[in-house]
């Protein structure tokens, strides 16, 4: 990939999030000065950040403009996007089916998907692994980790 | 010097001793998964000290809160993961250094460093307790403005490759910072009518999804250079003397720097181990090599986070002003005890006084065996498959998110950092510049408008009549110059050749 087409893509998108977000940060000032009157309101700072972002924005859009040779390497998109969609249904499962079986079943996918497909290790990995985590978590550390709908403490 | 016979007497025995080992490995332990960190391990522990004598109870919560710092340094180094935030700066050395097979030797550096960090402070608590104290009260708002200014300056040396990215990334993380309730008006900003953004962004799953789960996505999908192949050394190595001697101007800095900054009330290890790396990359000898895996980066952090444990024991003790929430929670175990810190603790209390010096010295001691001792079984996770130890790292960071504070929203808040996390670092913008401003930026802002309500909203009247917040800006304009002079230096040295992504 071409480094000047990042910096395109980078410092227009920037722009228009400084964009987006300064009109947010117009409003709070709406009925809001400050403390009692005193200071500033809640927007003050955010704005002054808001604005040095915008121009550091438009100098790496306008870098990205000028053009340059230099080239970044590209990840494997396929691979890319399993591994984020994977790793997205795995965040979300642990709240649907709680910590220990989301861990499990996330393990036993993921590790085939990156090549490793040795089943006298994948199989012992994926469950021992989250197991002990949340016996660690649970019972040593008393933090409470999202249940299955089935058990109650797993 | 007369209560210390009295003061051994009372650390000198066996419960004391027990309290100090499983108080150091529990520390540890706690300070190396990560999104769990010092504040919860001390809680945990809280419950146990209502049935324990003074001594054992003190030394207990003094042995987790040393060695729990020094833990997070421990996953910084070999998972790209800081376990605690205190040691999100330790990342920018180790993790290379890790990578380039030298684990066992960014563990020794780290081990050493803290060491020499928490018994300098140790040193300083002892001797110069309430006077410090008292010097840190002159500190207002301008002054605490001035050194977080500092502070972001670091900004600049963790920017390798693009100063204006790195720039760009401060900005944002400063930004991130002011998402959730303003503390000056209360009013809510930002939140999108989300409910949970309220409340702000939670620091540690947004440093695991920038840090961790982009290291990974990286790492899986990105061809790999020949650090694969490189020999991951096992175990704990501590570097000759001549290397720490020609290292000795940073250690000793950051070992001042950790323990002034821990004694500000409101500052934190975080910003120490930030300023110091500031501060290393602006006059250590290696500078240039600072963010390459260069041993100096790692004296800075570490001794710096450590030598704050023993500074921010100054105000929590002598004047019963809690700078951070670890030392607010300290302070309520001495209270179970019914020993109120405060102007007359050492009056009233000496010999128990004395007592947790010795004893915060001993712990910094058995914090730096046990690591040395745990390490070789520590650098051995580095020697499993990448797909069999990333999947992991992944499944012990969604954990550690969620641990914080036991909200499904931090488990979204890792998960988006490390996919935009991983696009920016595709884009060449750094990761801990992010992280820089998300730490400092609720100290700076706050201090900022405090100062301008001084000043009635003058900003130039920052300049006069406060010499300390003069020296500091001073400084910090000094450093921004330098800083872009050298970035200009080495604009048009970059050949058209294929880059990194940052990181």
């Amino acid at each position: 990939m071409r480094r000047d087409r990042l910096d395109l893509i980078f410092g227009a998108a920037m722009l228009v999030l400084a964009g987006l977000l300064w009109r947010e940060a117009g409003a709070l000032d709406a009925g809001n000065t400050g403390f009692f009157g005193f200071g500033f309101d809640p927007g003050f700072f955010p704005r002054i950040l808001l604005g040095f972002w915008a121009a550091l924005s438009l100098v790496v859009l306008l870098r990205g403009l000028r053009g340059s040779a230099l080239r970044v390497q590209a990840p494997s998109w396929p691979q890319l996007a399993s591994l984020m969609a994977l790793t997205a249904g795995y965040v979300l499962s642990i709240t649907l089916i709680g910590f220990a079986f989301a861990s499990v079943a996330f393990l036993l996918i993921l590790l085939p998907v990156l090549g490793y497909r040795r089943p006298l290790v994948v199989l012992p990995v994926a469950v021992i692994f989250p197991l002990l985590t949340w016996y660690v978590f649970v019972f040593i550390l008393q933090i409470i980790l999202p249940v299955s709908p089935w058990f109650d403490r797993i | 010097m007369e209560h210390l016979l009295p003061a051994l007497d009372l650390v000198l025995n066996l419960n004391v001793g027990l309290a100090i080992l499983v108080g150091t490995a529990f520390g540890i332990v706690m300070g190396a998964l990560p999104g769990l960190g010092t504040v919860l391990a001390i809680t945990i522990a809280l419950p146990f000290t209502f049935s324990m004598a003074p001594a054992p109870s003190i030394a207990l919560v003094l042995a987790i809160y040393c060695s729990s710092v020094y833990g997070g340094s421990i996953s910084a180094i070999l998972i790209n993961t800081p376990g605690t935030p205190q040691s999100a700066a330790t990342v920018l050395d180790g993790y290379p250094m890790a990578l380039r097979g030298d684990a066992d030797k960014a563990l020794g550096w780290a081990t050493i460093a803290s060491l020499i960090g928490g018994l300098f402070s140790t040193a300083v608590l002892v001797m110069a307790a309430p006077r410090l104290a008292q010097f840190a009260l002159s500190f207002g708002p301008i002054e605490t403005f001035a050194l977080i200014a500092l502070a972001l300056t670091c900004i600049a040396g963790v920017s390798r490759g693009s100063m204006i990215n790195g720039l760009l990334a401060g900005i944002l993380g400063l930004f991130l910072a002011t998402v959730g309730t303003d503390t000056m008006t209360g009013f809510v900003r930002f939140d999108f009518g989300v409910f949970d953004l309220a409340a702000g962004i939670e620091l540690v799953p947004l440093l695991i999804g920038l840090f961790a789960l982009t290291e990974v996505f990286a790492r899986l999908t990105m061809p790999q250079d020949q650090t694969g192949d490189l020999e991951k050394r096992i175990g704990f190595s501590v570097a000759p003397l001549k290397e720490w001697l020609l290292r000795w101007k940073t250690l000793v800095k950051s070992c001042v720097i950790g323990t002034l900054v821990g004694i500000l009330p409101g500052t934190g290890a975080s910003t120490a181990a930030f300023i110091s790396y500031s501060e290393a990359k602006r006059s250590g000898r290696y500078r240039d090599k600072l963010g390459t895996g260069e041993p100096e980066g790692l004296v800075a952090s570490e001794a710096s986070n450590n030598a704050v444990t023993g500074g921010a024991l100054v105000p929590t003790l002598a004047l019963g002003i809690p700078g951070d929430p670890s030392t607010a929670v300290m302070m309520s175990a001495l209270i179970i005890q019914g020993i109120q810190p405060g102007v007359r603790l050492f009056a009233d209390n000496p010999e128990l006084m004395y007592g947790s010096f010795i004893v915060l010295a001993a712990c910094n001691i058995v914090m730096a065996v046990m690591g040395a001792a745990a390490a070789p079984a520590l650098t051995r996770i580095l020697r499993m498959p990448e797909p069999v130890l990333l999947p992991l790292v992944l499944v012990l960071s969604i954990v550690g998110a969620y641990g914080v504070r036991g909200n499904p929203f931090d488990l979204l808040t890792a998960l988006v950092a490390g996919i935009v996390g991983f696009f920016l670092r595709l884009c060449g913008v750094p990761m801990a510049p992010i992280v820089i401003g998300m730490v400092l930026g609720p100290t700076f802002e706050e201090n900022l408008r405090q100062g301008l309500i001084l000043t009635d909203g003058s900003f130039l009247a920052f300049f006069s009549g406060h010499p300390i917040a003069v020296v500091l800006l001073g400084v910090t304009f000094v450093v921004v110059v330098l800083a872009l002079v050298g970035e200009a230096r080495r604009r048009g040295e970059a050949s058209a050749t294929t880059a990194p992504i940052a990181g």
